[in-house]
Parts: structure tokens; C-alpha cells; sequence
């Protein structure tokens, strides 16, 4: 075998080679100096990393990523909703304007109340647009009112 | 990009159309007379056209059936019978306006010293009514509305649908028709007369202050007529003011020491579908109006009463 690259010496010292591939690099090891020195080299490297301080995270590292990461809503959806809103808006307004527009009901008329409409009624019947059968039909039901 | 370019040119077609249609419907003609000259027709052939017809009419959802004799001037007499067999009279003998029924009979002068107001109308189609060529008109004013058919030859109503607030009131209608001129002369009947033609100066006087006039009336409304009216239960007198566009209708009725006695004060009422009634106090004054109006046309003109 020849001497391994520096990848496979990597993933033999981390134990990151198949068994027979494992095998093969540590009977070329057990004898080949200059691999056990680079094997050596390997090691103390891994050993002075493992000794450096683990630097410390900034406190508004996390948000900012939480913030990029978050589902945004889509653009479309957000536009209907607006415009359901919208629609909701004109449609209470317009009805609240229909049921101002609405006069509510007004008591029932009393003989008094009546007295006068006919006296209006028989004023206006010389209008040549006047419905005269109209008001003779109102003026017999009139006789019926206590 | 393009069609928000054009929408203001769209829109602005789109509004020289409308009011393109809106005029054509008030200058449409027919036999060479718009709707309003119709409606002068109608006013004039009221007066100077002689005719004897029958017809039928449902008022209030009765039914009833009634015979016209129409004479020159104003004269006309009606007799009414309704499905229960009830009669009505109504006429008028160029002076006073009167009707009797089963048991009331009363009659009251006809004021013509001020000229009517002819109300604005469109022409909508023809059609044949009681065997006669007729043109369709609608006419409209506040919440009264009438849609009517009339004699194309003569402009005798032939026909008349009325609604209010947009709902239907009666329906009348010829079912035939006789043009002659032997139709007798019509005499009132020596009933009770209630209203009397009046001048401002005497109704100031049976009220004791000067009568109250609107400030602010609807467009086109004038005064047709000032009576003085005697209650046959209080035997209070009540000065009376008569407003008219033509079509809908206004009475004032004024009165000394808040008589309304069974409506009070800011009462309002709807004794039918053809008008409406409101009530109000000036200081020892009470007045009622009573019209073919709204009930906030009405507030309005009480409002304005000085």
C-alpha cells in the first residue's frame, strides 16, 4: 500500500474509515515512519484545538436568525385579506346607511288623525292628477272608525 | 397599465351615456308633446272636456265600482258602490268640493284663486285603455309616485296606479268611456259646509296672532288655497293652508290653544298609505300638517314655520 493521503490519515486518527480500509492504513502505519509522524502531527493538532476557549455567542445572534427564518405571509393571501376586510367595512357601512335611510313605523292613526287626512284628501280632489275613486273608497271606510 | 390608462376615458363615456339616457326620457315625445306637456294637457282637458264613464278601482286593498260624470269647469259627480255594497257621492259644482257617504255629508268651497303647479312627468310607452289610444306616464314627487295612462286624443286620465313610499295605494282605472257634451249640470247638495275660502287677514284674526307660514317648503311647492275650517265636535276654528307641486300635497292646519287635543304635541301618525300626519306646539298655536311627504319633509317644514 501506498502511504495515505492526508484525508485518510484524518479519518482513520477520527475513526471515520470502514473496517478493511482501517486495517490497511494501520499495517502501512506500524510500518512506515514518516506516516506515524505525520499521524503524530495529526493528533497534536486535533489536541491544541480541543484546548482553545469555545468563544462565546452574541445575545442577538439567535434573534436575528429566529426573525430570517420565521414563515413570512404570502404576499397574495395578505392582499385578500385586506380586501375582505375592506369588503366588510363597505358592507356594514352601506347598511347602516340603508337602515338610517329606513323611517321606522309610526303609531297607528286616531279618529282625529284620520279627520284631518280627509279634510287634505277632499282639498286635493280637484287636482286634475287627484285619484277621486281612491278617496271615496278611504271616506266609506272612514265611516267605519269608531 | 393600459387599462387603468383608459379607465377615466371609460368612465367619462360612461357618464355622458347615462345622462344621454336620462334626458332622452325627459324629452322623449309622443304625438310631438314631452311628458310635462302631457301633464298640461291633462290639467287643461280637466277643465274643458265633457265625458261619462265607468270604471273600477282598488284603494287600500277594496275593491269598488264607480260611474263619472264629468262637465265642464271643474263640475264633475262620482257615485262609488264597494264590495260590500256601501255608496259614496263625491262631486263638485264649480264652487264647492262635497261627498256624502252613509252617514256623514259635508262640502267645503273650492278655492281656485291661485294657480296650480304642473308637475314634472315622463313618458314611459303607450298602450290601449277602455278601448282608446292612451300614452303612459310617470310622474313622481317625494315618496308619491303615480304612473297614468292617458287619452291620447283628449287628455282625459284613463287610468292611474298610485304608490307611496314605493308601495302600491290604488289602483283605478276606466273601463269605458263616452265623450258627449249633454252631461247635466251638477249641483251640490245643501250639506254642512267645513271649509271656507279665507284671506290671511281673517285667519289671523279667528287665531288671534298672525298665521304661521313655511319658511322652507319642497322645490316646486306653492300655495293653492287659505280656509278657515270649522271642527263640528269642538267648534274651534282652524285656519288651513293648502300646498301643492302638482302632484303631492301638503295641509296646515292651525289652531289656537293646543286643541289637537287626542294627538298632543310632536305626535306623528299614519292614519293610510296616502300621507302622513305630524303635530306640533308654537306657544299657544298647535299645528298639524298633513301630506303626501315624508315624515322628515314634514319635520322640516314645522320646522321652519315663522
Amino acid at each position: 500500500m501506498n502511504c495515505p493521503d492526508l484525508e485518510q490519515l484524518a479519518g482513520f486518527q477520527t475513526d471515520a474509515v470502514d473496517a478493511a480500509q482501517r486495517r490497511r492504513i494501520g499495517e502501512h502505519i506500524a510500518a512506515c515512519d514518516a506516516c506515524r509522524r505525520e499521524l503524530a502531527a495529526l493528533e497534536g493538532a486535533v489536541r491544541s484545538v480541543s484546548l482553545l476557549p469555545e468563544p462565546a455567542m452574541p445575545d442577538d445572534l439567535w434573534p436575528g436568525i429566529a426573525a430570517r427564518i420565521a414563515p413570512r405571509p404570502h404576499p397574495v393571501a395578505a392582499w385578500w385579506r385586506a380586501l375582505a376586510g375592506a369588503g366588510v367595512l363597505a358592507t356594514l357601512l352601506v347598511g347602516s346607511l340603508l337602515a338610517f335611510r329606513t323611517e321606522p313605523p309610526l303609531p297607528a292613526a286616531s279618529a282625529e288623525a284620520s279627520a284631518y287626512v280627509t279634510r287634505h284628501d277632499l282639498l286635493s280632489a280637484q287636482d286634475p292628477l287627484a285619484d277621486r275613486a281612491g278617496l271615496a273608497v278611504r271616506l266609506i271606510a272612514a265611516e267605519d272608525r269608531p | 397599465m393600459k387599462t387603468r390608462a383608459f379607465l377615466p376615458l371609460l368612465l367619462i363615456v360612461a357618464a355622458v351615456l347615462a345622462a344621454g339616457g336620462w334626458q332622452w326620457t325627459q324629452y322623449r315625445r309622443v304625438d310631438g308633446r314631452t311628458g310635462r306637456q302631457w301633464l298640461a294637457l291633462v290639467e287643461q282637458a280637466a277643465q274643458t272636456v265633457p265625458y261619462r264613464a265607468e270604471g273600477h278601482t282598488i284603494t287600500d286593498g277594496k275593491q269598488a265600482r264607480f260611474t263619472v260624470d264629468q262637465g265642464t269647469g271643474g263640475r264633475y259627480r262620482m257615485r262609488l258602490v264597494d264590495a260590500k255594497g256601501r255608496c259614496c257621492s263625491l262631486g263638485n259644482d264649480g264652487a264647492r268640493t262635497w261627498y256624502t257617504a252613509e252617514n256623514t255629508a259635508e262640502s267645503m268651497a273650492t278655492d281656485d284663486r291661485l294657480a296650480a303647479a304642473t308637475p314634472r312627468g315622463r313618458i314611459t310607452g303607450t298602450a290601449m285603455i277602455a278601448g282608446r289610444s292612451a300614452v303612459l306616464l310617470a310622474v313622481h314627487s317625494g315618496p308619491l309616485r303615480k304612473l297614468i295612462a292617458v287619452d291620447r286624443r283628449t287628455g282625459i286620465v284613463l287610468s292611474m296606479r298610485t304608490l307611496f313610499r314605493d308601495k302600491p295605494v290604488s289602483e283605478m282605472q276606466l273601463d269605458k268611456i263616452d265623450y258627449r257634451e249633454d252631461i247635466p249640470a251638477v249641483k251640490a247638495p245643501s250639506t254642512a259646509t267645513v271649509l271656507q275660502a279665507a284671506t290671511s287677514q281673517e285667519l289671523a284674526k279667528l287665531l288671534g296672532q298672525p298665521v304661521l307660514y313655511p319658511g322652507r317648503l319642497p322645490q316646486r311647492f306653492t300655495l293653492k288655497g287659505t280656509y278657515v275650517d270649522r271642527c263640528s265636535g269642538c267648534q274651534m276654528d282652524k285656519a288651513v293652508l293648502r300646498y301643492t307641486d302638482g302632484l303631492s300635497t301638503l295641509t296646515l292646519f292651525e289652531m289656537r290653544n293646543g286643541m289637537m287635543c287626542a294627538m298632543g304635541n310632536g305626535c306623528q301618525m299614519a292614519p293610510g298609505d296616502n300621507a302622513l300626519v305630524e303635530t306640533r306646539t308654537f306657544g299657544n298655536l298647535t299645528v298639524a300638517a298633513v301630506g303626501t311627504l315624508s315624515a322628515k319633509e314634514l319635520d322640516r317644514i314645522l320646522d321652519s314655520l315663522k
